[in-house]
């Protein structure tokens, strides 16, 4: 039955072959740490369902934020569990990225045809440290405040632009629901929207260059070929 | 039952894996998202004022708010009750709302349908006899009622 119906679906979408050339791909000699970047998109699709979960009980006003905050991790069923998922995620998803992109550096994974996707990695990194920036507002409560604050700050120093910079992310003069209203809109529609169109990239390049063999396989081939 | 191979194996395995992962976040989510949507709380007694303030004629129609804990938040809710009685000791409080589709009711002195005193509903020409039951249009019940008590010359109605 199961086999009828994909068949069905094969002969008008073709997607065996597409399951294929991702999932039953040839790899070279591979390492733990080739997962790494399986890890990391595991943590951003635990991210994102349970994003989706918290934005049903999650009020983004300064009167509700913390209330509403407090309202999933005490009275809502599995509350505790989904809020504790996407903070220990997020976390969890930095060190995965970080990982992975030093696994890509020692292995010179980032070299010619793989540039490209090594490009839309480090656009992603910097999107997973915005997803911080803007997330860890959300809770407010007296550490996102004063973090975020500290964060502001940090983005006045910057030359010339400084001040014009720190007033246009918080909204304003001062930090304020507008910021807690701003942060929300990032971290639920533009970064995530950004985040699933960059992913989609950077895995149609993993797909499409296969794994980079590792850089001591090559050389043994080639001392064996006599070229080293 | 086939012998399955070394591969196929592992790659049931891997499926069951992520299955089991799908319903350990699906599950819980699943029931995070109905939450407290299912939960009733009891309504307890709203007073609705001394009962010398209730004339025996027409039913009197009494606007209050009672307090509800919505999620984390405290909401006045609008409640009215039509309190109608005959000898200032025995009171009915009907709801105004319809029984239909929650439109609000009116009191009416007379009714086309019976001559007499009643309630109507403008939404779809529901008519509602003075004691709340059913005259015309397309009411499936009666005027909801609310128990009633008098404690202290206060007048209480127990909401629902």
């Amino acid at each position: 039955m199961a086999t009828r119906l994909g068949d069905w679906i094969d002969q008008r979408s073709g997607w065996r072959d597409t399951w294929n050339r991702v999932f039953l791909a040839k790899v070279p000699a591979i390492s733990w740490g080739h997962t790494l970047g399986a890890a990391t998109l595991v943590a951003v699709v635990i991210l994102i369902v349970t994003g989706v979960l918290l934005t049903v009980y999650y009020v983004a006003s300064p009167a509700d934020a913390h209330a509403s905050v407090q309202y999933i991790n005490n009275s809502v069923p599995f509350g505790w569990l989904i809020r504790g998922l996407h903070h220990w995620a997020a976390s969890a998803l930095v060190v995965l990225a970080v990982a992975h992109l030093i696994r890509v550096i020692l292995h010179g994974a980032y070299k010619y045809p793989r540039e490209f996707t090594w490009f839309t990695g480090i656009a992603l990194l910097l999107l997973v440290f915005a997803f911080g920036l803007t997330g860890s507002l959300l809770p407010w409560d007296q550490r996102a405040y004063w973090a975020t604050q500290v964060r502001i700050e940090i983005f006045a120093t910057v030359p010339m632009i400084g001040d014009w910079l720190a007033r246009f992310i918080q909204g304003g003069e001062e930090l304020s629901g507008l910021t807690l209203s701003r942060f929300y809109a990032a971290h639920v529609w533009l970064f995530p929207l950004l985040l699933i169109g960059l992913v989609l990239i950077h895995l149609r390049l993993v797909v499409r260059h296969g794994v980079s063999a590792r850089p001591r396989d090559d050389r043994r081939r080639r001392t064996r070929a006599g070229h080293l | 039952m086939p012998r399955l191979s070394r591969r196929d194996f592992l790659a049931r395995m891997v499926g069951a894996i992520a299955g089991g992962m799908a319903a350990l976040l699906g599950i819980p989510g699943a029931i995070y998202v109905i939450g407290p949507s299912q939960e009733r709380t009891a309504g307890g007694w709203v007073p609705l004022g001394p009962v010398e303030d209730f004339p025996l004629d027409v039913p009197k129609l009494v606007n209050t708010t009672v307090a509800k804990q919505r999620g984390w938040v405290v909401e006045q809710q609008e409640l009215s009750v039509f309190v109608s009685t005959e000898d200032g000791a025995d009171f009915v409080a009907l709801s105004d709302r319809c029984s239909h589709l929650a439109c609000r009711v009116r009191y009416v002195e007379e009714t086309e349908e019976t001559s007499g005193p009643g309630f109507f509903c403008p939404c779809h020409n529901g008519v509602f006899d003075a004691g709340g039951g059913i005259v015309a249009g397309p009411i499936p019940r009666p005027l909801d009622q609310f128990e009633t008590k008098v404690e202290e010359g206060q007048l209480f109605v127990k909401e629902a």
